[in-house]
């Protein structure tokens, strides 16, 4: 396990760097999540981090990757090579893992982020990092918290400034596998967030609902009507495999 | 998978929480995708056409239906060890990477080697089958439907030395380019899919009802029609069936010789396995890929030859192949050609033709996509220079190694366009010696690998003994059995009695894998660099 602080330092080191090479570089998953949200520095929301996640462009590709060499990073070559139009690995030397997603967030359900990388400066949107989380179907320890941690701190409306249920709920209404997947992923926070001691349930569970509202008040695309017909018969998301 | 695992509440809760450690990879092909390609690599388009043209003619007494059958329990082990060795090692370069982790690197090598020189060569023979199977038969049926003699001209350069020559080259080099320019083999393999589709919807349902909805009578007359607008002779079907040699009655021993021809498609129909770092896992998408493949394979198979000896009927396929100028076509017409014809419909007979040529178009890139993962493979274990395995900044795809194989493609398709003895048989007992490598390592494989073995989803074990070993010792022996039935088929290309000097050929190319091997080792240990330790590891992919 590597220390929270070192990682979001090294987190903020590759994005600085990325923005002066003029390149297109975010945080996201855990660490993207420990830099915007103060909650998840302590207990119970505080966890173990393995590795650092970042999005960014597949344009940049070639460049990211010089970077993160020169930054003392080693490309895993041939992970890169099979892989490298959409997804970078690296590795530093004590083991520890950098992911760079690029263009496409591809697990349990895909979703274009590449116009989305503008809008905050270190890391995915608040609404971008509550969707990775809240679009796992399997979701871990880890996902759990952090989510928990992300409504904790951040309230729920349409606006960028906060988590976006606009837009949230927007993406949900052209896309039933994902609309489904989110919906259920709200309703299983609200009952793991009563578990949890030392945070405020009311103002968690009150933003998780007006969440799960803004997603079904949200007229639905011809597309998510057609699929809503075959409903859970055919499977709505993928599971992804370990690297 | 995921494990579930005890979740931080406080107080016992229904949220179920599952283990993951690192930010999860959706692969690029999945396991209909990947039983596509292998369909699609099987190469049963050709096979099925040898199979109808050669099995009346080649080989009297030999049941077709049997030698299928056949074919597909000698092959099915195979499929089978495979489908374990890709969920077990899911790493680029299939056989070179079990072997080189399971027996030695160099065996490992030099197995790969010999399948992708003979891979290689395929696609050469491929380039010149492209004009000579696929477009000259169209533009006949042009020339037949449209009275068009312009197109009749265009069939017949397309037969020519000189047709098969520009053809096969601008094929290899669209293929390229294809892959080049393409972002990731997703891209390609949509396109893959879609052209499969339209093949299989066409050649493989439409065909067979046409011919069972086709009475011999009728299908004589469309025949007769179509020889007569090409400016053949009259009665051209009865000429055609008069000079088919009669049936001897059956012959097991004709039945056992006869799976070299559904062997060349069901015994190659697990090559997703080369571009495993990129399929999805899932040990049922694995064996629907590969056995399952195998399986409605055969089953294709024998729906084909069923259908096309309700009609035209078995003495008028043994007489296609003889005598060809006798009745006014030649090269002899191949069964979607006589599906076609049969159709007495120019829209429906163009689409099948049409169809038939969607298929062998993608075969060429399908078939350097895989030897391009063997390519990388090498690369990444620095058997070759690391910039065989770069790959393009903006687009992504391996332009170093796509160009390295398209010149010695082209390479292939001059040798087989000046020497058309050299048929798609004749790579089948150098691959085969690949297969019977792969079935040894999958005996060792549990032993040599323990730790690899156990966390694979194929780690049950029979009477103490592990299920691949098991079905990997019934492999080895099947494809030995196999080795053995192209060595005494006069028509394999590679009978020792007929062609000594082509079964001395698979054995050099064999052999000069092991000594390039070990050549490379000394180079590179002179440079200070021990390629030995890559094959302690499996790393990520």
């Amino acid at each position: 396990m590597f220390k929270a602080a070192d990682l979001l330092a090294q987190g903020r080191t590759a994005v600085a760097e990325a923005s002066d090479r003029g390149l297109a570089l975010r945080m996201m998953g855990g660490i993207g999540i420990l830099a915007r949200c103060p909650s998840a520095e302590s207990a119970p929301l505080a966890r173990d981090y393995n590795d650092l996640d970042f999005f960014g462009l597949s344009r940049d590709s070639a460049a990211l990757i010089k970077m993160f060499k020169e930054l003392g990073y080693t490309a895993e070559n041939r992970f890169n090579s099979l892989h490298g139009h959409r997804r970078l690995l690296f590795k530093a030397d004590d083991d520890q893992h950098v992911d760079v997603l690029l263009d496409h967030f591809e697990m349990c359900h895909k979703l274009d982020l590449r116009a989305r990388l503008e809008i905050d400066a270190e890391t995915l949107t608040l609404a971008d990092l509550a969707i990775t989380k809240l679009q796992v179907v399997e979701a871990n320890d880890k996902d759990l918290t952090d989510t928990v941690a992300l409504f904790a701190d951040h309230d729920v409306s349409e606006d960028a400034e906060v988590i976006d249920s606009g837009y949230i709920a927007k993406i949900c209404a052209n896309d039933w596998g994902l609309h489904k997947t989110l919906t259920n992923s709200l309703e299983r926070m609200s009952q793991y967030v009563a578990t949890l001691e030392g945070i405020s349930h009311d103002t968690v569970a009150a933003r998780l609902k007006k969440m799960a509202e803004q997603i079904d008040a949200a007229p639905k695309s011809r597309r998510w009507k057609m699929r809503a017909r075959v409903g859970e018969r055919a499977k709505w998301y993928e599971l992804p495999e370990e690297v | 998978m995921s494990a579930q695992v005890q979740g931080r509440s406080a107080e016992p809760t229904e949220t179920q929480v599952f283990a993951r450690d690192s930010t999860g990879l959706v692969r690029e092909v999945g396991p209909v995708s990947s039983a596509i390609y292998n369909l699609s690599y099987s190469s049963a388009p050709l096979s099925i056409a040898l199979m109808l043209s050669l099995a009346p003619a080649a080989y009297l007494g030999g049941n077709m239906f049997l030698a299928t059958l056949f074919t597909l329990l000698l092959a099915l082990p195979t499929a089978f060890v495979f489908a374990m060795f890709t969920t077990a090692i899911p790493r680029s370069g299939g056989d070179y990477t079990w072997i080189s982790r399971s027996i030695s690197p160099m065996l490992g090598f030099a197995s790969n080697f010999s399948f992708m020189v003979w891979a290689v060569f395929i696609i050469g023979v491929y380039g010149t089958l492209v004009p000579s199977s696929a477009l000259a038969p169209l533009f006949r049926f042009i020339a037949a439907e449209f009275n068009a003699p312009g197109a009749l001209k265009v069939s017949k350069f397309l037969t020519e030395q000189a047709g098969t020559l520009i053809v096969g080259t601008l094929l290899v080099v669209g293929g390229s380019a294809v892959l080049i320019f393409s972002r990731g083999v997703r891209s390609y393999i949509r396109v893959q899919n879609i052209f499969f589709g339209v093949w299989a919807f066409c050649l493989l349902m439409l065909v067979p009802v046409i011919m069972l909805l086709t009475s011999k009578g009728s299908f004589a007359g469309h025949f007769d029609s179509y020889v007569k607008a090409l400016g053949g002779p009259a009665h051209a079907a009865h000429t055609v069936t008069a000079s088919g040699i009669p049936h001897p009655g059956f012959s097991l021993k004709e039945s056992i010789l006869l799976v070299t021809i559904p062997y060349y498609a069901l015994g190659f129909i697990y090559q997703s396995a080369y571009l495993a770092g990129e399929t999805k896992r899932g040990s049922k998408g694995v064996l629907m890929a590969m056995p399952g493949a195998q399986i409605i394979s055969a089953v294709f198979f024998c729906l084909l030859i069923a259908a096309f000896l309700t009609s035209p009927g078995r003495s008028f396929l043994a007489g296609l192949s003889i005598n060809l100028g006798h009745y006014g076509l030649e090269p002899a017409p191949q069964y979607p050609e006589l599906a076609a014809i049969a159709s007495g419909s120019t829209v429906i007979g163009l689409i099948i033709m049409l169809a038939n040529v969607l298929f062998y178009v993608i075969w060429v890139p399908l078939s350097i996509i895989m030897i391009s993962r063997s390519i990388f493979a090498w690369s990444f274990d620095r058997l070759i220079p690391e910039k065989a395995s770069a790959v393009n900044s903006r687009t992504h795809s391996p332009v170093n190694a796509v160009l390295m194989i398209a010149v010695v493609c082209i390479g292939a398709v001059v040798l087989v366009a000046l020497e058309p003895s050299l048929g798609a048989l004749v790579v089948l007992l150098g691959q085969t010696l690949t297969f019977v490598c792969v079935g040894l390592a999958a005996m060792v494989f549990p032993y040599r690998q323990a730790a690899v073995f156990a966390a694979s989803p194929f780690n049950r074990r029979i009477g103490g003994l592990p299920v691949i070993s098991v079905v990997g010792g019934l492999s080895a022996a099947c494809m030995i059995a196999m080795m053995i039935i192209l060595l005494e088929d006069p028509n394999s290309g590679t009978a020792w009695s007929t062609n000594p000097g082509r079964v001395i050929t698979c054995g050099i190319i064999f052999g000069g894998g092991l000594i390039i091997y070990q050549a490379i080792r000394i180079f590179q240990r002179m440079r200070g660099v021990d390629i030995d330790l890559a094959y302690r590891e499996i790393p990520p992919e």
